[in-house]
């Protein structure tokens, strides 16, 4: 196996985009997949050769993510995403439905090598659940229909569209307009306006601008972007590098895809600015693999940039130089993490570090790294434009700017909007007539994930709540990605904490043993509670485990994972006791958990 | 210098220094899996989790430096309850099979479950993670079900060796261990990984069901196999050598040692051996005690004069050594040591990890001792010219040389001290029966001139003595006694007149050796020449 001479020569870009030549290796798998349809065992020992690697190497990282195929797959390959908005949405009736039809199990390729069916996680792709992609192309709110027709060799795409957001639209200024992703649009629109004049600052007023505007990271911890600056050690002789964290991958977000898909530009020019004010050279855009379209499309915007003079050497005759460059993951939600990206970028399995150091003193290729994340980065310039206080006074207290809030599962209108931070309430969100229009179908609330799979269930009662960081906080749970996900009375409680385990288990990295093994056991425990199959010992147990994993583990992964089962314990304890008392689950009995409860209430009684 | 309590002692560590070194130093052993003191800290089995006062969450000790101040409690209410879960956590997908596993008694699992575990089992065991067992790697053999995936064989290989061909494959509960289609390992440090296996995952496939590590005796030793000199451990049961492991020692092999050296400890056997002293009688060899053959000796070399020649061999002891030289002046022989390669290879690599080209462990205690008197070419032509009546060899290397048989032949006397029979011996008209390097105590000098002790581990067979003794025997026959009745007195006498060795003795010496005034180019020999 060889690559052919046209994949040679994007081989030998690819290689020369990076320091350290392993850099070039998860690029350079897709590239061969591409060519060759899958990965074999002569073409890992082809790349191994091609990278000075060993083959074992190769195979490490390659068998790490879940987008390479190390066996044929089909022609036509089905991802079905079965995470939580999807599976609330009727994922895994789809995926059924598409199974039988083909006579195949998930995971499984037709005898005659036309499909393959993967169950996927969350592809950031919640507002249009049940969310499909075949081959790499977008396939929102997917029906059986749609399926049977791509079954029938037919080309079906269809991509989410983007409810508009009520107010004023900082972040989100251009997503609507018609060729938002050319250059042209987003100049006209004032974009690439002030680019000579901030690059001609000194580094250190932008930073500092940027420190008094209190931007907070949007990533999912909140932490001030402007102090992460800071931490770059002032004298080093090494280069400095940004990585920007595209990888959105938290279950219920689904926010930066926008940015990508619809307005590169704007996150190229804050790129450009952000490298100036951290004095780095050279910046990598991490982009998870799911995103085929967000790839496409920022490599467009790239290649206009630089043909505009944007990006590359001398920026606008600034003397400046910031290369941009994207790299594309292959499917790991952990990727997400930043030390992980940084061992992503650097072409190995992509498992978090342990800190101390941290990127900003020793990052990728071992020197000063920033990682900051999409929506993060397209404040920067907002801020240079109208000054630190006015950022800073645009949304609520230490939450300044506008922020993007995702919102996905049983609402009349999904979507992406915009809000300065804050200023909106959890309900307003829920039930505003410019957000997600309450509960589909005329049902009633039950449970909200506030902001992404990592953080504590709330109830119907605690929506009350400033959508920001601290407040947020002050009821329990976190802002984190600000992913909302809305489940109405039809939801079994202990179903959906086990939808969630089921993504942690599969996303878990097994770098380190708390997270590696107790969200299997996690798993086992919560599928045999939901059979009822559990005894009530098994409840405690649940929450010992969850209690052993928590702070224990190299990266936050521990604790997000045991975000859902510990606050669905905590908070809806009853639902769990029945599925053990009763020895099934109450959705076989009632529509809804008040109902069942009534009923085995009277058949106790009588 | 940050000062620290750890459980509540105090200690002052060095700048830099983790907490779990500076409680090594204090002999508080917190368990782990993935940290090992040679390799670079990886953090990712959480079993070092330690409690310190003013911080809220547990911190791994493998990762957290000391400050100044710090209070840590490594067996506190919260720590141990975290080593607790860990192990439980651990064992989760592990098969249990501690009966039919090589690794029992010397396996981190047991052992720490010993220490810090003893809990109710609460995972129900029926459905595990089933991953490839008995998996043959040539010199090693993988079960991936007992792995803890701690990743130090593979930082053994990226570190150490710079091989890659161990890593992990798939992830979550999924990951294990193999290289690239399980193709064998055929680089010579693989014994290692069996050693930084922290359980039952990689074994040796030598050592593989040959005995329960609990019946073994350990005894300190130096590696004979090339002049880097690895720290060693001689492990035997009831005398009969079993296995030979490194023993850590930063400044000469760190943990590690090579394949090749850890398979000498089967010419120590007893097959093959020379238990007896011999003399050529008219038609064939006659056995004699070892006391006649010395007298025979003592009387040819007196008889001889300055007519005799000594070839001293660089597998010997520095004791031997000194006995050697001894016996040469006071015959006033010629005196040399050198045999084949006349180049010295002392401080020569033949790779980037530990080994070198001289295969010999005390060419420099033979340097070191000027031993390199007269010449081997000098004592061949003088052979060849029949200007020497006896010829005292301390090994039989010369005997083997194609080129010098005629000159040998010259010779009416040839003595050889010889540990293993072999079709050279013939050339000779006495043989003396030597103990190889595990059955007497002594010392060897490094390619770094450190000066390094091997223990008597093993009694040698019949009537087979220390070289240095066979020495001592025709010296006390000539009336000239070295005046010494152990290894430690010969060392005690020697180091009265070699330069440099002065002051020193066996128990100054040590575990670690004693580094002599620094050689010309001597370097620490196991990872800068890649760095």
């Amino acid at each position: 196996m060889e690559l052919t001479p046209d994949n040679l020569k994007a081989f030998e870009e690819i290689v020369a985009r990076y320091p350290v030549k392993r850099s070039a290796l998860l690029p350079t798998l897709r590239l061969v997949q591409e060519q060759e349809g899958w990965i074999s065992r002569e073409a890992m020992e082809y790349i191994a050769k091609l990278l000075d690697l060993s083959p074992a190497q190769v195979k490490d990282t390659a068998s790490f993510y879940t987008m390479f195929h190390l066996e044929p797959k089909g022609k036509t390959v089905i991802e079905v995403c079965t995470t939580l908005s999807c599976a609330l949405g009727g994922a895994e009736k789809l995926l059924g439905h598409t199974c039988r039809k083909l006579g195949i199990e998930p995971g499984g390729t037709t005898a005659d090598g036309r499909f393959t069916v993967k169950e996927v996680e969350c592809l950031a792709a919640c507002g249009g659940a049940p969310a499909v992609q075949v081959n790499g192309e977008w396939l929102e709110h997917a029906t059986e229909a749609d399926l049977d027709r791509v079954l029938a060799g037919e080309t079906v795409r269809r991509t989410f569209e983007w409810p508009k957001s009520p107010g004023e639209h900082l972040l989100f200024q251009n997503v609507w307009k018609e060729n938002s992703t050319s250059i042209d649009v987003y100049k006209a629109s004032g974009g690439y306006a002030k680019l000579g004049e901030w690059l001609r600052f000194e580094p250190e007023i932008l930073i500092e601008e940027v420190k008094k505007s209190n931007l907070r990271g949007r990533g999912g911890a909140g932490f001030p972007t402007g102090m992460k600056w800071g931490f770059l050690p002032k004298e080093s002789p090494r280069p400095r590098y940004m990585c920007v964290n595209a990888d959105e991958s938290e279950p219920g977000t689904y926010k930066d895809r926008v940015i990508i898909e619809r307005d590169p530009h704007r996150l190229i020019e804050s790129i450009v600015v952000s490298c100036h004010a951290i004095r780095s050279k050279t910046a990598y855009i991490y982009i998870r693999g799911e995103f085929h379209e967000g790839a496409r499309t920022l490599e467009k915007a790239l290649a206009e940039a630089r043909a505009a003079g944007y990006v590359g050497k001398d920026i606008l005759g600034t003397g400046i130089d910031v290369d941009i460059w994207v790299h594309r993951g292959a499917g790991s939600y952990e990727c997400g993490e930043e030390t992980a990206l940084i061992e992503s970028l650097e072409g190995r399995r992509g498992q978090p570090r342990i800190k101390p150091p941290f990127p900003a003193v020793v990052g990728v290729y071992g020197c000063p790294t920033i990682v900051n994340n999409v929506e993060t980065l397209v404040n920067v310039p907002l801020i240079l434009e109208r000054g630190a206080e006015w950022f800073a006074s645009y949304g609520t207290e230490k939450n300044g700017g506008p922020k993007l809030y995702s919102i996905s599962g049983h609402v009349v209108r999904p979507g992406s909007y915009e809000a300065p931070m804050g200023r909106i309430t959890l309900r307003d969100l829920i039930y505003g007539e410019g957000y997600a229009q309450g509960i589909k179908d005329g049902r009633k609330l039950k449970a909200v994930v506030p902001g992404g799979s990592s953080t504590p269930v709330l109830t119907a009662d605690e929506i009350d709540i400033a959508m920001d960081f601290d407040g947020v906080a002050k009821a329990g749970s976190m802002l984190g990605s600000a992913g909302t996900v809305v489940m109405d009375d039809s939801t079994c409680m202990v179903w959906m904490a086990k939808n969630l385990i089921y993504f942690y288990k599969h996303e878990s990295c097994g770098k380190c043993s708390p997270c590696r093994e107790g969200t299997g056991w996690m798993l086992r425990l919560l599928e045999r509670i939901e059979a009822g199959e559990a005894q009530e010992k098994d409840l405690d147990l649940l929450w010992k485990v969850t209690d052993s994993i928590s702070g224990k583990t190299v990266c936050p992964f521990g604790d997000a994972a045991i975000a859902p089962p510990q606050s669905t314990l905590q908070k809806f304890r009853e639902e769990f006791e029945y599925h053990v008392r009763e020895g099934r689950c109450w959705k076989s009995v009632a529509p809804t958990f008040e109902e069942a409860k009534a009923k085995s209430g009277r058949a106790v009684s009588a | 210098m940050p000062k620290c309590t750890i459980d509540g002692k105090d200690i002052e560590v060095a700048d830099g220094t983790t907490v779990i070194q500076a409680a090594e130093e204090l002999g508080i052993r917190i368990p782990r899996f993935c940290w090992h003191p040679d390799l670079p800290v990886d953090g990712n089995c959480r079993m070092c989790l330690v409690e310190i006062e003013k911080m809220p969450k547990l911190q791994i000790a493998c990762n957290t430096v000391v400050r100044d101040g710090m209070v840590v409690h490594t067996n506190s209410e919260k720590a141990a309850e975290a080593h607790r879960t860990t192990l439980e956590f651990l064992l989760i997908n592990h098969p249990i099979d501690c009966p039919v596993c090589d690794q029992a008694g010397e396996c981190y699992l047991q052992d720490q479950y010993m220490g810090h575990g003893l809990y109710d089992a609460k995972v129900e065991l029926e459905d595990k993670v089933h991953k490839r067992k008995v998996v043959d790697l040539g010199p090693i053999m993988l079960d991936a079900e007992r792995c803890v995936l701690c990743s130090r064989c593979i930082r053994f290989e990226r570190e150490v060796t710079g091989t890659n061909s161990f890593a992990f494959v798939n992830r979550g509960d999924h990951t294990q261990i193999t290289t690239f289609e399980e193709r064998p390992i055929t680089h010579q440090y693989a014994g290692n990984l069996a050693d930084v296996c922290p359980v039952g995952a990689l074994l040796s496939h030598d050592f593989r069901f040959k005995m329960r590590v609990w019946f073994l005796k350990s005894h300190e030793s130096v590696c004979p196999g090339c002049s880097t000199g690895c720290n060693i451990f001689v492990d035997e049961r009831d005398g009969e050598v079993q296995r030979l492991r490194p023993r850590r020692n930063v400044d000469v092999n760190r943990s590690w040692m090579c394949d090749p050296g850890r398979a000498l400890y089967k010419e120590i056997g007893l097959t093959a051996r020379i238990t007896g002293a011999r003399v050529r009688g008219a038609a064939s060899w006659e056995g004699v005690s070892v006391e006649e053959a010395l007298d025979l000796v003592a009387q040819r070399i007196k008889d001889s004069g300055p007519a005799s020649a000594f070839l001293a061999t660089p597998q010997g002891t520095n004791e031997d050594l000194f006995a050697f030289r001894s016996l040469a002046d006071a015959a006033k022989g010629m005196l040399d040591f050198r045999v084949g390669d006349p180049h010295l290879k002392v401080r020569q690599r033949i790779d980037d990890v530990l080994q070198r080209a001289d295969r010999n462990p005390n060419t420099q205690g033979c340097l070191d001792q000027g031993l390199d008197r007269d010449g081997v070419d000098a004592i061949v032509a003088a052979c060849r010219a029949g200007k020497i009546q006896t010829l005292v060899l301390q090994g039989p290397e010369l005997l083997r040389v194609a080129e010098v048989v005629d000159a040998l032949a010259k010779v009416p006397f040839v003595v050889v001290m010889a540990t293993h029979e072999g079709p050279e011996l013939d050339r000779a008209h006495v043989v003396l029966p030597a103990a190889v390097w595990a059955e007497a105590d002594g010392t060897y000098t490094n390619f770094q001139r450190r000066v390094q002790r091997l223990r008597g581990a093993v009694a040698a067979p019949g009537e087979a003595t220390p070289r240095w003794e066979l020495a001592a025997g025709v010296l006390e026959r000539l009336g000239e006694p070295i005046g010494a009745t152990s290894a430690r007195e010969v060392f005690t006498r020697l180091a009265t007149s070699v330069p440099d060795y002065e002051g020193l003795d066996h128990r100054a010496i040590g575990a670690q050796g004693r580094a002599l005034a620094p050689a010309e180019e001597a370097t620490s020999t196991t990872q800068e020449a890649r760095a």
